[in-house]
């Protein structure tokens, strides 16, 4: 019999605080960087202060006699490339983290330099240059265009943000054998990060090798923490080598540099519609960076599809750190380029943006067609929250005086679903719960989403439920990425525990006089559905358990869970913002998110992950921006004082709006809310000033210049 | 962080002997650890000047009032005084930093401090003003933040105080102590644009550290204009200070009015000043002071968009000043 989700729930869906929220905020909440072994020793990493060049020297010896340094080792050799001005050269541990630092500069290394690529215009401009990927899809373009009545011609992009994470990488190393290896990993895959260690690099040919990773809080990855990276391989390493546990932790700049970024999309486009209003062609001619090797994560055309269409990307390197996937890789800038075109259009065609955006969602053969009926009722709850029919003026704020105030709005979409993932449950005759589960809590609310699920299959209450996460020697599961945690552990950690009360009900169902299937279990209490008054106590039911604890295991790949998850969300947007023309700052008012994720587990942490997403989205339109020297390539603001990050007097109103469909089962709302925000405030700017400012983040230079080109 | 060696001065003259050669005064350290960090300023001794006794009292004088070097931006917020009688201080200061950095930086710190270009603040740049280049890396490479005025000069830095601007445009004083004793001059002579020495933003000499801010008679009206990118948290895209003595008829007598956030030093701007003498202050004629400032700006490759945001500032310091709005 398929398993399903009950169908009257006491706990999921409600409004559950994170469990392990008063220990961080009381500071008891051990991070990777909390983990101050005995005999801990201080790993720091030797970078290329060029961006490109090659190592002509590289002589470790004046370091190793350094006072404190216990460990060193190279990274790369004489003649090798370094690519990104950050890069990793040599590194060594020392008992003190001064120690350490001083020591790297010990280090005798010289670089003869090479000409850096230090822009996506130079990248394009090298020689010869990138070539374009093309897709063509539907009409040629020519007729596609053939058919439009109303066109529109634009520039719009996204600069290359970081992660910026608040916890950055690394990890603690421990050897505590010669082939067991525990490490404390800033991560958001303890499995993976495990497999990376055991499977890959310098410890592969260890026989027998057993590595265990341990990640009980972590500060934050955004996608940018899959693996025990360089730097983890590089601690344990030392440690191998020292004898000793160390510790390697990113600092801010070498985290700027070297924990993550996300690449820019910058797009020519050209997009036409007929009388009636329907995108009918979109001819994009785009470029981006994602590092010195990499390219865009390439998503358009995004969600609109019209009858003809024609991609030209290139990809163009740069000499700086290759991408990481961020929080939906490739959405938010597909997002800002397709929503910015729309909203272009619809001014071109004098349609009202939202009728515009209506008239447009997915119909047959578009892959997203399902979707419309909820983009539909997100644009219409959106533009009522928004006050949009009051609101809202065609292009430039008639008012008097030097604040503009404009609408935007933009629409999302994200695959989530469940990703892999197992659990166990096990109960006790005493009556006790422990539920595992490999996965780890990137911030997301995972450990307080275990017992939520527990709790409600077994009819217990949350504070009975052990659960336990954040290591890779439980039950595997996968990272946390793609927003799949939520679907695969609510899966793997329901159905292990629906398993275990089947065990349960079985020894009960004959002390209660009916048939296994006849029982519920349902307020602490285990009773025949038919005569709710012969029950037993959840205790004395397990009591019947005799001397053993049973363990039943959950998988989300369990043919039999179908239908308890699903995959595509659909959201929307709006943003009221106030703009000075004579300083281009730009404040925002209010945003409305209305966000749809199937059924919700957690309302609480739910919206929380919404507003999440709003706040990381506005960060991003309005400030955030990896800034590198045009001569150089080398990073200008490895900080956090001039790569700006939003701060809570920037945000103005957020008011999120949940859709439940619980009917389509676990989604995941982990990466969608960050999508649209860009291009939604992007959209309103326009709105208030009277002129597209294209390229985000939307800075007082980039405001006030596209105004002084009016 | 080089290693240096500490010394906390318990007096004025503590002090003065400490800073020797190699040796840096601390303040608040908000803006000096950054840069020991960045490795930027590498001193061999660290003199701490919040131990000096008597240097964090805010105590009256004469019609004015006299701030020791030591006192935090935020104890001067919090004395109603001085956010009285002299406005254009009190809102050049509330825009510096974060809540975080206003209850450790100084005034005295806040005269001193060095610029946040973002290549002399950062390692790895050769840069002529740090001293390990020679040339401005920021002339030519990303200046969108950097000096809109005095661009002829060989560094293109923007001067790092929000609050000396308000001190200029108040006509207040410094007390600076020395080997040699100490002396008062106007805070506007304290600044100095050196075609010799981009190192230096000021007249002091090796051994030399302010002692107080002198506040005269609190001026008639003065207001202070910060246009800001974000809320909080940031630095100055560019701010302006006036302060306007009203003769009769609502006529201003003079003006002074000094602009931040777009030169190697806080810069004066007497066009404007003259611009408003004998008019009534009308957002016209606020308008027409700010175009008589801006006429000698000489914006580099990536900041004209600052010439707008300091006509801006101008322009509402001084509705502000004389209106209480600039709206
Ligand atoms: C994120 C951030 C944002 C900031 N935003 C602003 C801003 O908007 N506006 C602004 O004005 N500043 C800003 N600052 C800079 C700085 O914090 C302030 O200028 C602060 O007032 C410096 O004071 P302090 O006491 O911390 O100085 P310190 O850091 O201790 O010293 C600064 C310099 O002054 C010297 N010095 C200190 N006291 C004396 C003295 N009495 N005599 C002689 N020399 C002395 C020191 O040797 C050092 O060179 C910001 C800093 C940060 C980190």
């Amino acid at each position: 019999m398929p398993y399903k989700w009950p169908e009257k729930r006491q706990v999921i869906g409600t409004k559950v605080p994170r469990l392990d929220g008063a220990l961080k905020v009381a500071g008891k909440a051990k991070y990777s960087y909390d983990r101050n072994l005995p005999g801990l020793l201080h790993g720091k990493i030797l970078r290329s202060t060029v961006a490109h060049g090659k190592i002509v020297t590289l002589d470790l010896a004046p370091a190793e006699a350094m006072p404190g340094v216990k460990a060193a080792m190279s990274i790369k050799k004489v003649g090798d490339i370094v690519r990104f001005g950050g890069d990793e050269v040599a590194a060594l541990a020392a008992e003190t983290e001064e120690q350490a630092r001083d020591a790297i500069r010990a280090i005798k290394v010289a670089y003869e330099s090479l000409p850096p690529l230090a822009s996506e215009e130079a990248g394009l401009e090298r020689n010869p240059p990138p070539p374009p990927q093309t897709t063509e899809k539907g009409l040629k373009i020519e007729e596609a265009f053939a058919k439009a009545t109303v066109t529109s011609e634009g520039f719009y992009g996204v600069a290359v943000i970081t992660h910026v994470c608040l916890e950055t990488h690394g990890l603690v190393a421990d050897w505590k054998a010669d082939d067991d290896l525990v490490v404390y990993c800033s991560t958001q895959a303890v499995g993976n990060t495990r497999n990376s260690l055991k499977n890959h690099g310098p410890f592969k040919a260890i026989a027998n090798l057993k590595v265990t990773c341990e990640t009980p809080f972590m500060g934050g990855g955004f996608g940018s923490k899959f693996s025990a990276d360089l730097q983890g391989t590089v601690a344990a390493e030392l440690a191998r080598k020292a004898k000793r546990p160390v510790k390697l932790m990113l600092e801010r700049d070498e985290e700027h540099w070297a924990g993550g970024n996300r690449p820019s999309l910058f797009a020519k486009v050209k997009a036409g519609a007929d009388k009636d209003g329907k995108l009918v062609a979109l001819d994009v001619e785009s470029y981006g960076t994602g590092g010195n090797s990499t390219g865009v994560d390439m998503r358009l055309p995004y969600i609109y599809l019209p009858e003809g269409h024609r991609i030209r990307n290139r990809d163009v390197n740069v000499n700086a750190f290759n991408k990481r996937a961020f929080r939906a890789p490739g959405s938010p800038q597909a997002c800002a380029v397709m929503d910015q075109m729309m909203d272009d259009l619809a001014h071109a065609g004098g349609w009202d943006p939202v009728e515009f955006r209506l008239k447009n969602l997915p119909g047959q053969g578009n892959p997203l067609v399902n979707l419309s009926p909820i983009w539909e009722k997100e644009l219409k709850m959106g533009a009522e929250a928004i006050g949009w029919k009051q609101g809202y003026h065609k292009r430039g704020d008639p008012a008097a005086g030097p604040i503009k105030r404009g609408l935007g709005c933009a629409i999302n979409t994200w695959g989530g679903g469940p990703g892999g993932a197992q659990a166990s449950c096990t109960i006790a005759p005493d009556g006790s719960v422990e539920v595992r589960c490999g996965t780890q809590d990137l911030g997301t609310g995972t450990t307080t989403l275990v017992p939520i699920v527990a709790a409600e299959i077994l009819g217990l209450e949350i504070k009975d439920i052990q659960g336990k996460i954040g290591s890779s020697a439980y039950p595997d599961a996968g990272g946390s990425g793609g927003s799949t945690s939520c679907g695969g552990v609510s899966l793997a950690v329901g159905v292990a525990c629906m398993k275990a009360l089947e065990q349960i009900f079985a020894k009960a169902a004959p002390a209660l006089d009916a048939q296994p299937g006849d029982l519920e279990a349902e307020g602490g209490k285990v009773y025949v559905k038919a005569a709710p008054a012969k029950s037993l106590s959840w205790k004395q039911a397990c009591a019947l358990l005799g001397a053993q604890a049973i363990t039943a295991v959950g998988d989300k790949a369990d043919k039999e869970i179908q239908g308890m998850a699903a995959s595509g969300v659909g959201g929307a947007q709006f943003v009221d913002v106030s703009v000075d023309v004579e300083t281009g700052q730009v404040r925002v008012n209010k945003v409305v998110a209305v966000a749809d994720c199937g059924l919700v587990m957690n309302r609480l942490l739910c919206e929380s992950q919404v507003y999440g997403g709003v706040v990381q989205g506005l960060s991003l339109a309005l400030f955030e921006e990896r800034r590198l020297d045009p001569r150089s390539a080398l990073m200008l603001n490895p900080d956090m004082e001039w790569y700006k990050l939003a701060g809570h007097s920037d945000l103005g109103e957020i008011e999120v709006h949940l859709l439940d469909y619980p009917e389509r089962g676990v989604i995941g709302i982990g990466e969608p809310p960050v999508i649209p925000t860009q291009a939604a405030l992007a959209n309103a700017v326009t709105n208030a000033v009277g002129v597209r400012v294209g390229v985000l983040p939307i800075t007082p230079k980039r405001v006030l210049d596209a105004l002084a080109k009016k | 962080m080089k290693a240096f060696t500490y010394k906390s001065a318990a007096s004025e003259a503590d002090a003065v002997a400490a800073l020797g050669p190699g040796a840096v005064a601390l303040a608040g350290g908000t803006s000096l650890l950054n840069l020991m960090k960045e490795r930027v300023i590498e001193p061999s001794v660290v003199v701490n000047l919040k131990s000096v006794a008597g240097l964090d009292k805010i105590e009256a004088a004469g019609d004015g009032w006299k701030i020791g070097a030591g006192v935090t931006i935020a104890a001067l917020l919090e004395n109603p005084q001085v956010v009285k009688g002299y406005p254009a201080l009190a809102e050049a200061l509330e825009t510096v930093g974060t809540p975080q950095i206003r209850n450790m930086a100084t005034l005295g710190g806040n005269l001193c401090a060095k610029t946040p270009c973002l290549y002399f603040s950062h390692d790895g740049f050769a840069c002529l003003k740090r001293g390990n280049g020679n040339s401005c890396p920021a002339k030519d490479g990303d200046n969108e933040f950097s000096a809109i005025f005095g661009t002829v000069m060989p560094c293109v830095s923007v001067h790092a105080s929000s609050a000396s601007p308000a001190l200029i445009a108040l006509g207040a004083r410094l007390r600076v102590a020395g080997s040699g004793g100490a002396r008062e001059l106007p805070v506007e002579e304290f600044f100095v644009l050196s075609k010799d020495d981009p190192a230096r933003e000021n007249v002091l000499k090796q051994g030399e550290i302010v002692t107080h801010v002198i506040l005269g008679k609190p001026a008639g009206k003065s207001a202070t204009y910060v246009a800001l990118h974000k809320a909080s948290h940031d630095w100055p895209t560019a701010l302006a200070s006036a302060a306007l003595d009203m003769g009769e008829g609502d006529l201003v007598r003079t003006a002074r009015i000094c602009l931040g956030g777009v030169a190697p030093i806080p810069w004066r701007v007497q066009a404007a000043e003259a611009a408003l003498a004998g008019k009534k202050v009308t957002p016209e004629t606020a308008s027409a002071a700010a175009d008589a400032a801006m006429a000698g700006a000489a914006p580099l490759s990536q900041n004209a968009y600052k010439v707008k945001v300091a006509h801006t500032a101008l322009k509402r310091a001084v509705l502000l000043a004389a209106r209480g709005s600039w709206k």
